[in-house]
């Protein structure tokens, strides 16, 4: 088997979508349940439960659902909504320290206690939960990409599938170049995403992101 | 009329009784220093009152009357997100009148501070700027909790002397939890001090009646401290 570029670009768009996905849905679940701290902090053992689930068992479940090029993403997707929905709650929950507790006295504390607390801090948990979620989805692709290895969405299995065939085949040379590209991809996603996050930051709060 | 007034208070936390049976109150324009040993339960006493007033939480035995109260703990005070300047921004501190503080702004050193970001600010530079924005919010009654244990001396006599030039000018409430004895003396009209038998002493201040500014920052200066401090005033 021969690694081809279009096999790289085919596993980060899964990679891409699934983070995507699997983030914003993450953002958008613990924003509409923002106001409910009960549900929020009750939910967290929930999001702990399906975060141990294994991977693997999570891929042989996706591929009894369905093959489809969807499920690829929506298992990725699946892994990396927990370390993000998992943050970002924690970082609205954690509430009453002194900062709070002072910004809760003024007369027009709800607007700030929204938009100059609970909406950063938030964010700056949202963020490093991105950041953790990143790498989970490079450790998922392989996973997602073994789903139903026959059915080839894009008419490509991936590099995921790739490395997985080249090594079962003994290619060994094949298998652990594309392990080294995985890696560089992480180091690369990691790397952009600090920087985009600053330049994030930024726009949305005119300040330096906090260290 | 007293701002806060305890009535046969119990501090208790955790089902831990740290203060019983506390009967205090604090009226408009008076200074009172709560100190007494580590762990008694000073800073915990302090952040319930402000938890009391701004949730209306463990509030039972506890009045406030109506009036603005902020609250200075121990640990962040503005934004860790933000320069000074947008912290202050953001309390609803404008241009217009942080400009009425210009001389509070030199007698705590903190010009040159409003832009830095937060991760910039040493631990005194935070406190400066955490009194200073309260002080132009103009409440009737802050709760600090150790307001400037990181200030070397000469720095922290400054600040205290703001303090109370602006406490005695505004009728300002202060409820100061330190162990800090230049603030304790200085600026007190009460001392409160907790005891590990759960009990609260009060006790006017008369140790430095009489003694104005000047002379208190001469007598903190002189004798066996006169050259450290000399060497250290010389920034």
């Amino acid at each position: 088997m021969d690694l081809e570029l279009q096999d790289v670009f085919i596993t980060f768009f899964r990679w891409f979508f699934g983070v995507l996905i699997g983030a914003g849905l993450a953002l958008g679940w613990v924003l509409v349940s923002a106001k409910n701290r009960k549900l929020l902090s009750s939910s967290l053992f929930i999001y702990s439960f399906f975060r141990a689930l294994p991977i693997l068992g999570m891929s042989v479940l996706f591929a009894r659902i369905s093959i489809s090029e969807m499920s690829k993403i929506l298992l990725i997707s699946w892994a990396c909504f927990f370390p993000v929905v998992i943050a970002t709650a924690r970082g609205i929950m954690k509430e009453k320290d002194d900062l709070y507790r002072r910004i809760s006295l003024l007369p027009s504390s709800t607007k700030v206690v929204y938009r100059h607390y609970l909406i950063p801090q938030a964010f700056v948990h949202f963020l490093s939960g991105v950041e953790i979620s990143l790498g989970i989805g490079w450790l998922t692709v392989m996973a997602a990409e073994i789903i139903g290895t026959q059915n080839r969405g894009w008419n490509r299995g991936g590099l995921g599938e790739l490395v997985y065939i080249s090594i079962e085949n003994g290619a060994w040379g094949v298998g652990i170049f594309g392990l080294v590209i995985f890696g560089l991809l992480g180091v690369a996603s990691a790397w952009l995403w600090r920087r985009f996050s600053k330049y994030l930051w930024k726009v949305l709060f005119k300040s330096e992101l906090p260290s | 009329m007293s701002l806060i007034e305890l009535t046969n208070y119990n501090l208790v936390i955790e089902n831990t009784s740290l203060l019983e049976n506390l009967n205090l109150s604090i009226s408009p324009g008076e200074t009172v220093c709560f100190t007494g040993p580590s762990g008694v339960g000073k800073s915990t006493l302090l952040r319930n009152l402000a938890n009391a007033k701004a949730f209306s939480e463990g509030g039972l035995g506890i009045t406030f009357t109506e009036h603005k109260c902020d609250f200075l703990g121990q640990t962040e005070n503005i934004f860790p997100w933000y320069t000074a300047r947008q912290s202050l921004t953001s309390l609803g501190i404008n241009e217009q009148s942080l400009s009425k503080y210009n001389d509070l702004v030199e007698e705590f050193e903190i010009a040159a501070l409003f832009d830095k970001n937060y991760s910039m600010l040493s631990g005194g530079e935070k406190q400066r700027i955490s009194v200073f924005s309260s002080l132009c919010l103009e409440p009737d009654l802050i709760l600090i909790d150790e307001p400037f244990s990181a200030l070397d001396v000469p720095l922290k006599l400054k600040c205290i002397r703001g303090l109370k030039q602006i406490s005695k000018d505004r009728e300002l409430a202060l409820l100061i939890v330190s162990h800090d004895l230049d603030i304790i003396t200085y600026l007190s009209d009460y001392i409160w001090i907790a005891k590990q038998d759960k009990t609260v002493s009060v006790h006017k201040n008369d140790y430095i009646c009489g003694i104005d500014t000047d002379e208190f920052l001469e007598l903190r200066s002189s004798g066996i401290y006169k050259n450290i401090i000399a060497a250290i005033s010389h920034r």
